[in-house]
């Protein structure tokens, strides 16, 4: 049943967002309620796992928004030029857990989560530019965006730190 | 390495068991949508048939 095969991956990411088991609990209850009342919206144009991540993703950032837990994008952010320098990985995958953590909690929730659908979960652009709703070019711009984002703070927070 | 090992987003990956009352709760309430659903549809149809006598019986009655 799809309740058995996707709870845990639902309710942990629930956690992982929003940092309270009570709420996760809650959530996780509601996503699959509404997983089951819209099923007959899902096409098949993506896997059902994308389908399910993209409500779970939806319903955590309503309850951040209404908590007053989400942050924002800078307006400044938003309309920053596209990049088209690639942010090696390896830099990302460098970054100590205990600072990653911090850095995760200081930039904007669109970018830690599509941090986490990159390199937690696994999905690929197109899957990414599916639960936002938009093309395969801007999730890739997105991704980026928020690599660099992470990088430029860890770059500003502790690399200098090394010379004093 | 194992991948988990060098990519620390995969080390902040929570990993509890789904507590069993929410199964239960989903349950519960997936039983009583498909109850509403089957309930609206019975409703729908046995309405439509009313409203359709009606208008028979309006018909031959010549108001």
């Amino acid at each position: 049943m799809l309740y058995d095969r996707y709870a845990s991956k639902v309710y942990n990411k629930c956690i992982t967002l929003t940092h309270d088991t009570e709420v996760a609990k809650d959530l996780t209850h509601d996503i699959f309620i509404k997983a089951f009342a819209s099923i007959s919206s899902f096409k098949g144009k993506s896997t059902f796992f994308t389908w399910i991540y993209a409500i779970t993703y939806n319903t955590c950032i309503d309850y951040l928004r209404k908590s007053n837990m989400y942050v924002d994008t800078p307006i400044d952010d938003k309309n920053m030029p596209a990049s088209n320098d690639e942010i090696d990985d390896g830099e990302l995958m460098r970054v100590e857990l205990d600072r990653l953590k911090k850095l995760l909690k200081d930039i904007s929730t669109d970018d830690t989560i599509i941090l986490f659908m990159k390199y937690q979960d696994g999905m690929t652009i197109k899957d990414i530019g599916e639960v936002f709703q938009i093309g395969e070019s801007a999730a890739k711009m997105r991704v980026n965006r928020a690599k660099k984002k992470l990088i430029d703070l860890y770059n500003k927070r502790y690399r200098h730190s090394i010379y004093y | 390495m194992k991948d988990c090992e060098k990519n620390p987003f995969k080390k902040i990956h929570i990993d509890r068991e789904v507590p069993e009352e929410i199964k239960i709760s989903v349950m519960k309430n997936i039983t009583l949508i498909r109850l509403f659903g089957e309930i609206t549809d019975l409703f729908s149809v046995k309405m439509g048939r009313t409203a359709m006598e009606l208008l028979k019986r309006g018909k031959n009655n010549n108001f």
